[in-house]
Parts: structure tokens; sequence; C-alpha cells
């Protein structure tokens, strides 16, 4: 029964019952309500209970700085906890349920820490739980955070999709009340590009809880006449139900869009909210005021209200938060609802005013000077103290306290950039500094003009001077009438009395703590924030801050102004992680890239690893290999006797061209490249400007101003950045263009000592690949299968007679079906990543466990490299550096456990034999590990201080980590074939 | 010696294309196109690479931000000094070495690219979903061209028609980039239907 919905008025379509629950209970509501509305319309003014003393609380305001009426709105996967009841709009079916309680939401029995709230004070669990100490984590922080806390998360994963878009326009306007609708109309008429953003579902703002007028209506029918107008303009974006939570640099505005939470059944693609880009050359803020309550004894009671939000109640909703209101303010604003409950019918107990001064209305029981106590009341408010100017105190029966502390101007979003808002002593109030984000003016309540004529005023003046700014002409239009009243606002925060009083309900700070953290030095408005946990959370205390910094100052004996407020960030109120990861989730959380063998490995047994974006197969599982070292041990053996291939695709290709492309390579390598024969390829090694080694790979000559060079795969991106910074920056004279040509080639490598003559196969018979025509580190252009383009190169990672031969992507996965059928009758098979990383720790080279951002060329055996070139590089003189030739830096080795089947792991440190495992001790690291199926024995590189000097020595390899220690010889690094007799084959 | 052929595959032929079709709207892949990418060499002037191309193609270097095409030659803007030239011809390569005469560089890009087209009146709505660049008609009028990332990933985009535009992205990626926009795609369509 909707016992307290008025049966008129009211922004709601009452033809649209719809029927929700709340703990199970079925209720009605309207379309246009709001879940609190429409709770209490049910008479339902117990939503939830508070963070940590479990007191019963109801909504405190109307809208988005609600701080108590928080339920969990939904079912399993689906259930939003933290949601706030005063902005979620009601749909059929709509299940609610309320949070922060063990038992019933009635009978908590965790209401019991508030008869022991004398020991609950602000940083109790810092001073309490001292000892014994180890018991802090296992014991008393779950146990206090399992009986603190708000709503909690399903657990399971998030099934709603989210959206991402970007919105450009000449001037985005924040916020759809009085001030946003009149600059929206100024702007819009003048045919600039608008977008206008609302959180709420009606455009408006206070226009829709107010019962005054506007250019003679209803405010609310001006609104929505304004509204009308506005989308009928092709160059207005309306956007409502998007809350603009943050500025960002360049004119970016963050915006959270619910594109469908106020559904009742959600169409199967529709996201549920977008996070929105908006790039806007000018900003104008007319995100209005929010009203703050005053502090008294037992002020957080349901039915004590902010006298606004019961306004909103009454006039939007159509719904009397009480039955008989008693208003509490400083301010004439709150009188308007003593009027309106009046006009509506309904009882209003008292209007309790703590100016003395204020005009008395023979038409109200007016207590002026006084204040409103004490409340009295299980689950709400069932009466009130009142203490009169004189001292005197009496009870009067009421259920609905109307509270208005003043309004304080939503700067928010001015402070995303450091400005800091400034106080107002004539409206109590800060507003937005001087120096808000560039582009960013504030017009209406947000800037301190809080009556409906200044907010109109100041919307259309802001918008012309935004857009006289981007040099588009406006005109101020014809203002409709409104009432202009004073704001006349005495500072009024705190009501004096021994029991506790209320700042920030949702974290349950009380003006006690207030008290107790400036006793207990934590004064500043930061340390004051941190020690109580004010103005934290979900509704980041808006409507706490500003009569907490009060309180603060008065405890101080200093102004306001002085003290200050906490910093403003982004976002302005709640944002869902999964609104920022968007799109972007599960497996699309970032792109993958596939080789061009990727299909046919899939089908072929491939097993996929991630390497950046890239997904490289690692091994080819075979019939019935269990383990995946079968695999990887099968894969090794046949190169290294048969004949392998693998896809290298991967590797950085850049194509270098240019009359002194051989001049560049020479200044970004430290071997030299300009003298390389057409028709060949050479390793090159390429250092940071500090002297590290940045990356290595090779480099191939085609003709005499073309090169390509070949990256690590880890490297392409910032090897292409870093020469594009060279050829542009460092020697833009030079006559050398580059592009990346990593997507252009498929490139396989064939290994093993068949490789020729399963390429033979492929070749078109005019290339002829013999050992002469093409020996190691050649290099050509040729054709491949009756025509199409290829390059070959006579390169072995493996060690083996190897060749890498590239064909167009477009091929790619046909190239790689050939190979393999070319090389059935030689038992070709393909080989992963981890085979071809077993062979090249085989064979000492150095890769990315190596090249780790530490290591020189000195410390990995290059350091005679180039060793003839004389011209400059970069690196160079870096590399000269003294400490980078210690003598006792650890260098390259490899190692072979002393005991062949003890495993080893990467990453274990080196210490001599009976030495402890310290730091002082550690001799290096072992950097790559593999079983060698050649050698049959663990082998590994590491860096180990001494270098080859150590060769033939036992060393421990100990790793703290995985509990190993284990016995290994240090060799050379070049463990198979050293003399490299089979690679020239 | 036996005799193996290769066949140009797309990266969708394994997956069966990527097509969509929604609320009037068509993402498909584009037929192949030869495309190569030209640098203008040091020490020459724009103008004499762009006078060499116009004689031999008959087509003019776009400025930037714009695409030109003409006798079956589109050149795209790529970044200052380089362009990205594209036909269905075979042997471009050649053809626009030729036509350089030495002014600039020419590297076959054909396989780095797939290309895939956008259409119909939801498509720039769809694209505000992907990118942040601003679609709107005085930023990105027809033959504007801009490279932005899409979905993480570089794309360049063309608007070829009033309510069409063409996206070139890397072979490698095209298969995610495709469904990244297919998600777009349907819940924008999503919007509309309700």
């Amino acid at each position: 029964m909707q016992d307290n919905r008025l049966a008129n008025g009211g922004l709601i379509d009452r033809k649209a019952a719809l029927s929700f629950s709340f703990n199970g209970k079925t209720m009605q509501g309207f379309e246009g309500d709001t879940v609190a509305s429409a709770l209490l319309a049910n008479g339902q003014r117990l939503m939830g209970r508070s963070f940590k003393y479990h007191r019963p609380r109801g909504p405190l305001s109307a809208g988005p700085e609600e701080p108590n009426a928080l339920l969990t709105i939904g079912e399993g996967a689906n259930a939003d906890p933290n949601t706030r009841a005063t902005v979620q709009e009601l749909y059929a079916g709509l299940t609610a349920r309320s949070q922060n309680h063990r038992g019933s939401l009635e009978r908590d029995w965790m209401a019991v820490n508030d008869l022991m709230s004398r020991w609950f004070g602000a940083g109790f669990y810092y001073k309490t739980f001292m000892w014994p100490a180890k018991l802090w984590e296992s014991f008393y922080e779950p146990v206090i955070r399992a009986a603190a806390g708000l709503g909690a998360l399903s657990g399971e994963a998030d099934p709603s999709q989210y959206e991402h878009g970007t919105r450009h326009c000449d001037l985005l306007i924040i916020g759809a009340g009085p001030a946003g609708l009149m600059a929206a109309l100024t702007a819009g008429r003048a045919g600039a590009r608008v977008i206008l953003a609302d959180e709420d579902f009606v455009m408006g703002g206070r226009l829709n809880a107010e019962s005054h007028e506007v250019g003679g209506q209803l405010a609310s029918i001006w609104a929505a006449a304004a509204v009308a107008e506005l989308s009928a303009m092709p160059n207005v974006t309306l956007m409502s139900r998007t809350t603009v939570f943050g500025v960002y640099d360049g004119g970016v505005y963050g915006a959270l869009e619910r594109v469908s939470e106020h559904m009742a059944e959600l169409p199967g693609d529709l996201p549920r909210q977008c996070m929105w880009k908006l790039v806007a050359r000018r900003a104008i803020l007319c995100a209005g005021a929010i009203e703050r309550p005053i502090a008294f004894e037992n002020n957080d009671r349901p039915g004590v209200m902010l006298a606004g939000a019961a306004r909103t109640y009454l006039n939007r909703y159509a719904v009397a938060a009480g039955k008989s209101v008693t208003v509490f303010t400083n301010n004439d604003d709150g009188w308007r609802t003593a009027a309106d409950f009046r006009a509506a019918g309904l009882d209003v107990a008292a209007v309790v005013d703590t100016r003395r001064d204020a005009a008395k209305r023979p038409d109200f029981r007016t207590v002026t000077g006084g204040a409103v106590a004490d409340t009295v009341g299980r689950h709400g408010v069932h009466h009130a103290t009142i203490r009169h100017a004189t001292g005197t105190e009496d009870s009067i029966l009421t259920d609905l306290i109307a509270v208005s502390g003043g309004w304080s101007p939503a700067v928010h979003l001015t402070c995303h950039q450091g400005c800091k808002p400034v106080w107002r002593d004539d409206i109590a109030a800060f507003v937005p500094g001087a120096n808000p984000p560039p582009g960013l003016t504030v017009a209406g309540a947000a800037k301190g003009d809080y009556s409906t004529a200044a907010c109109l005023r100041g919307g259309a003046t802001q918008a012309v001077a935004a857009l006289s700014g981007l040099g588009i002409g406006a005109s101020a239009p014809d203002l409709p009438s409104a009432e202009d009243g004073d704001t006349a606002v005495t500072a009024f925060w705190v009501v004096e009395g021994a029991k506790r009083a209320w700042l920030d309900q949702q974290n349950d700070v009380t003006v006690k703590d207030l008290k107790l953290s400036h006793q207990e030095g934590f004064r500043s408005v930061e340390h004051m924030k941190r020690y109580t946990t004010l103005g934290m959370a979900t509704d980041q205390g808006k409507t706490a801050n500003v009569p907490a910094i009060a309180v603060m100052a008065s405890l101080a004996g200093k102004s306001i102004e002085e003290t200050g407020t906490t910093v403003f960030r982004p976002p302005y109120t709640p944002v869902p992680i999964g609104a920022f990861g968007g799109r972007h989730r599960g497996k699309h959380f970032h792109p993958t890239r596939l080789t061009p063998s990727h299909d046919w490995a899939a089908a072929h047994g491939g097993d996929f690893v991630e390497t950046g974006l890239w997904l490289r197969t690692q091994w080819f599982r075979q019939g019935a290999e269990k383990g995946w070292r079968d695999s990887v041990d099968r894969e090794v053996v046949t190169t290294r006797s048969k004949v392998g291939v693998c896809d290298v695709t991967t590797l950085g290709k850049i194509d270098i061209q240019g009359a002194d492309a051989g001049e560049f390579l020479d200044r970004v390598y430290q071997n030299g490249f300009s003298k390389l024969a057409v028709g060949k390829c050479r390793y090159g090694l390429m250092l940071r400007d500090d002297g590290i080694v940045m990356d290595d790979g090779t480099s191939a000559r085609f003709a005499e101003d073309h090169y390509v060079m070949t990256t690590t795969t880890a490297k392409a991106g910032p090897v292409m950045r870093h020469l594009e910074f060279c050829r542009q920056c460092l020697w833009p004279d030079l006559d050398v263009a580059l592009i990346s040509t990593t997507e252009q080639w498929a490139q396989y490598a064939v290994a093993g000592p068949r490789s020729r003559d399963l390429l033979r196969k492929v070749v078109d018979a005019e290339f002829d690949i013999s050992n002469e025509a093409l020996p190691y580190m050649g290099c050509a252009e040729i054709t491949v299968c009756g025509g199409v383009p290829a390059r070959i190169f006579r390169l072995s990672f493996s060690g083996e007679l190897a060749y890498e031969i590239a064909v167009p992507c477009r091929y790619g996965h046909d190239m790689m079906d050939v190979l393999m059928r070319a090389g059935e009758e030689f038992g070709a098979e393909p080989y992963g990543t981890e085979a071809l990383g077993v062979m090249r720790i085989e064979k000492g080279h150095a890769a990315g466990n190596e090249l780790d951002g530490r290591t020189t060329a000195g410390d990995l055996g290059m350091g005679g490299l180039g060793a003839k070139k004389n011209t400059p590089f970069i690196g160079k003189d870096m590399a000269q550096r003294e400490g980078l030739h210690d003598p006792d830096r650890a260098r390259m080795v490899g190692l072979k456990t002393v005991n062949p089947t003890e495993k080893i792991g990467g990453g274990a440190h080196f210490v001599e034999k009976g030495a402890a495992p310290t730091t002082e001790n550690d001799l290096g690291w072992v950097a790559s590990v593999a079983w060698s199926p050649e050698l049959q024995n663990y082998i590994g590189i590491g860096f180990i201080k001494g270098g080859m000097d150590r060769k033939g020595d036992i060393v421990r390899a100990w790793d703290g980590v995985r509990g190993t220690d284990v016995e290994v010889e240090i060799v050379s690094p070049h463990m198979v074939d050293p003399e490299g007799e089979r690679l020239r084959g | 010696m036996a005799n193996y052929t290769l066949t140009a595959r797309s990266i969708f032929d394994a997956v069966g294309g990527c097509r969509i079709e929604m609320e009037g709207l068509t993402f498909d892949e584009a037929p192949a196109r030869s495309l190569v990418s030209l640098a203008q060499r040091r020490g020459e002037t724009g103008c004499a690479l762009s006078a060499n191309v116009k004689s031999a193609l008959g087509v003019e270097l776009p400025v930037s931000g714009r695409f030109t095409s003409a006798n079956g030659v589109t050149v795209m803007f790529a970044q200052p000094g380089q362009w990205l030239i594209s036909a269905e011809r075979k042997g471009l390569e050649a053809e626009v070495k030729a036509a350089a005469a030495g002014a600039g560089t020419v590297t076959d890009q054909s396989d780095s690219f797939t290309e895939l087209t956008l259409e119909g009146p939801l498509a720039r709505e769809v694209l505000s979903r992907l990118s942040s660049l601003d679609f709107d008609d005085a930023a990105f009028p027809v033959s504007a061209v801009g490279r932005t990332p899409m979905q993480q990933i570089a794309v360049t985009i063309a608007r070829t028609g009033e309510e069409a535009y063409r996206l070139n992205t890397s072979r490698s990626t095209a298969r995610d980039f495709a469904h990244d926009v297919a998600v777009a795609a349907r819940s924008v369509a999503a919007r509309v239907a309700v």
C-alpha cells in the first residue's frame, strides 16, 4: 500500500504501476519513481544499517549525494551492491535488498555494536588491537572487516556489457537544471555543437523538485518545454542518466551513462553502462548545489532528511516522507519545505530556525534561535527534542525532521586539476576557485548563485561568453521570470550535546570523533579524514565534508578558509571497474596477434603461448605425448637429426632504404654494416644510449641502398620507435626511410641437416641455394612454388644448417603446409618456441632472458664485436664507463648440472660451495635453463662474477623461491657444436 | 619435382569471413588490393615527388588528413612525407617505384594490412564506440583519412562516402579487431532497437 503517496501531482506516471520487491516483500510504485521514493511511498523509511554501529538508516537525500540508502539491486551475478536508492530508477520486477545486517533489517543483532560505541570511536583499531601483533592479520582484521562494511559483490563474473565511446562538441554543459538548460538553449539556438549531460533520468534539476514558477508556469513544465526544444535541435545532444565524473587534460571529460539500469528486461546486446570520453572545446559546470545537514544528537535516524530532499519527494514524486514535519533550518530555503508541506495539506509540527532574527510566520509554530537537539524512535524518528533560545527544551511528536544547514555548491569538477575552492562567508559555502580547469566555467548554484533567476541568468551569460571564446556569435535570450530570492543563511553547524551527533552518516563519524582526532593531533583536514574516515567511501562526504570542516575549524580556533578542504579527485560518483574496462575484458583484454601459421598449428596439435600480444606455438603435441617435455624433446631431436620448421614471423622486420641506409645502421649498431656485401646478412648488437644492450638481430643487405633488419619479438615496437627517433630527431640529414614489414612477410625457420633438401623442393628451380651459391649468412630474393616472391636468409639460431624463408603473409598458411608436405620424406616436423629455446641455449645464443636491460656487450662476451669500426654509434661512449668494465661484473657463461638429471630453475643464484646463500655471497644468476636432449643433461646460461675464468668450477645454483640447491659446473656457453661446423655445412 | 602451389588467403578464411549486417549496417572485408608505402626521400621536395606521381599515375598526393583517388589508384596520407598507395592491379610496387623516379622510397605493404569496410546509417555511431576521432562532417568529411587506435590497435580510416568508411588494420590483429567492431555494432544496434 502506497500510504504515503499523495493523491495528485508529481512527475510520475500513475497509469504505469510497477511491482517490485524489497527484502522479499512485494511493493508497488510508479514509473518515474526512484527506489527511494517508491519505498517511502510504501512507508518503508528504514533502508539499511550503518557502517560501524549498525544503526537503522533511511534516506538523507533524494540524489547522488546519498550516504545511507544503499541497496543491492538485482540477483545473483547481476546483483549490484551499494546502489543509491535515491538515484536508481524503479522498473517492474526490480529486486532490492538492504545491506550490512545480520538477521533481518529490523532485528540486526550486530546492532549490539551501537551499545559498545564508546569503545569504537575513531581509530579504535589502531589503539585497541596492538597485541599480540600476530593476531592482527589472522584474527582482528578479518573480524572487523566482517562486522563493518557496506554491500558485498556477488563473487561471480559480471555478465553485463560495458561500452566505450567518444563524443566531441563545442560546448559541454554539465547539469540540466535552470542554469544548464538556459546555457544549452542559448548555445543550441546559436548553432553550436552542444552536449547537455545530466545524471538524472529527467532533466530539469531542482526545477522538478520545487513548487515555484518559471515563465509563468510550473518550473517542471518550463523545464520539460526547454528539453523538448533542445531535443529538436540537430546540433544538440542530450545525455540523460549521464554523470560527468572527471575532468582530464585537453578538454576531455569522463562521463558514465547508465544505459539500461532502468530496464526490466535487457535486450541481449544492450550495454549496462557506457563510459564516454567527452571532448569539449569549452564546458560549463552547472552541477547545482548539495544541501548539508546540521549535526545534532541522534540526527541519523530514518526520518531525519535534508529539507530540499523532503520537497523533492513531495513535489516530484508526490510522496510525503512523513506525516508531521518539523523543519530545522539556518536559512530561508528551509522554510519552502514547510510551505510546500502545508500546501499539500500535511501537518507541519514546527519550524525551528537557528536564526534569532528569523521572521516568525503566524501560520506556523515557529521557534527562532532554537534547535532540534535530539530525536527518539526505534526504527525512525517518533518524536524530537526542541531546544529554545532560552535553553529550555520540550518534546514534540514528529516523524520527519527536514534539515537545512545551507547549500554547498557542487564544485568538485572544478578541483580535478588542482584548483582549490574558496570560502564565501555571505553564503557560508565554498565556491569554485579562480583557476578551474582550462575551458571550464561555472554557472548557477555550482557557483553560489542560488536563486532560480540567477541560475537562468548565469547559464545564458556563461554560454554567450564560452561561445564568444570560440568565435561563435550568440545572444542572450529573453529570460523567463523566476524567483530571485536572497539566500539569507547564517552559518550553524552543530547543536551542542553530550551524545553522538553524526557528521558523516555513511562512515559513522560523529562530532565526538572529530574532537578525538583533534585531541590526538590529527588536525589538518587531510589527517582528520584518514584518522576518522570522514568523507570516504561511496558518497565521498558530499553532505559531510563542509560541516566537518566547520567543526575542525572551530576546534582549532581557525577560520574555515584557513582550514581548507580535502582534495576532490575523480570520480565524482562511483564508477564500476567494468565500465573502465569496457569491451576489453576476458581474452579481449588486449588485442591478440595471430601468426600466419596459426590455423595450421591449431589443426596440428599446436599449444599456444602469449608472447606480448602474439600467440605463438610453444610445442606441437603428437599422438600419446603426455607432458610438454615429450613434445619439446622430440622436436629438438627431429630438428637436430632431420629437419624442423618454426614460424618466426613474430620477429620484428624493418625495411631500411636510402643512400645513407648503411651509414644509419653503422650509427645504431655496435658493429659495422655499411661494408656488408649485398646478398649477405650480419648479426648486429644494438646498444641503448647508456651503453647497455638494447636488442640484437640480423640485418640483411638486398641492395646498396636497401637493408632489412630483424629484431627480437619483444623489442620489435621499441626498436622501430628508437630508429624513428634517430632518423627524425638525431640525424634528419641522412637519406634513409624506415617502415615496419613485420606483418608483410610470413617467415619460417627451416632448420636441420635436411633443410636444404627440403627447400630445394619448394624454391623455384632457377634459384641456386647450394652451399656455394648461398653460403652461411647469405640472403637472396627468390621465388617459390612457381613464382611466388620470397626471400631466403641462411641464418641459424638453432646451430644447425638452417634457413629462414619469407613469403607475403597471404601465402603464409599455405607455405607452412607446403613445407611440411615437402619435408615429409625427410621426417620434417614443426617445432615451437620451447624447442627453439632449448636449441639456442645449447648454442649459447643470448635472448630476452640475457638481454634483460642490465647486461653490456662485454657481459655477453661480445665486447669485441665491431672493434675495428672507428665511427661513432649510439651507446659507444657510455659503454666505456668504468663500472661497466669492472672485472667483478657477472659475465655470461654456460652451465651444466653436476648430476645430469637434477632439475634447475631460471632465477637461481650462484654461490660457492659451502657458502651461505646471502646477498654478500651472491656470485650471479641463472638466466635460462633447459633439458638438453643432445647432451642428456640439464643445462643453462647464467651470469657469474669472473665469467669464463670460472670455467670448470663447480658452484651451487641456489633457488630460495623454489627451494632448490643444485651443484652446477661452469662451462662454455657454446655447448653443442662449438665450432659451428653444422651451420656451415 | 612435386608441384606445390600457394594460395593467397585472407586472415578470415579459416573463420568464414567477418561480414556482419544489422540495422542497415554492413561490416565486411574489402577485396584484397595491392598496397605500397611511398616515402619522400631526404633532400627531395614534396612537389617533385607529387609531380612525378601525378604524371605517371594520374593521381595527386593528398595533403595531410586526406586521400585522393583517380584511375583506379587511391593515395592515402599516412604521415608527413609518407603515403599509402593502393590499387586493384598487381605489380603496383614496381609501378610506383618507376613513378617516384628516385624521389621516393617504396615498400610493398600489401600483406601488412587487412582492409575492412563499414557502411550504413549507423556507421558513424559505431565508429564513435571504437575511436576517439571526431567523425563529424566538418572534422571528417568524405575524403578524410585518419590514423587512430581502435581496440588498442592502430587503424587507418578513410571516409569513402556519406555513410561509408574503409579501415586498414594490421593483418595479425584483424580477427580480434573484427570481433571488437562486431560487439560495438551490436550494442549500437541494440540501442536503436530500444
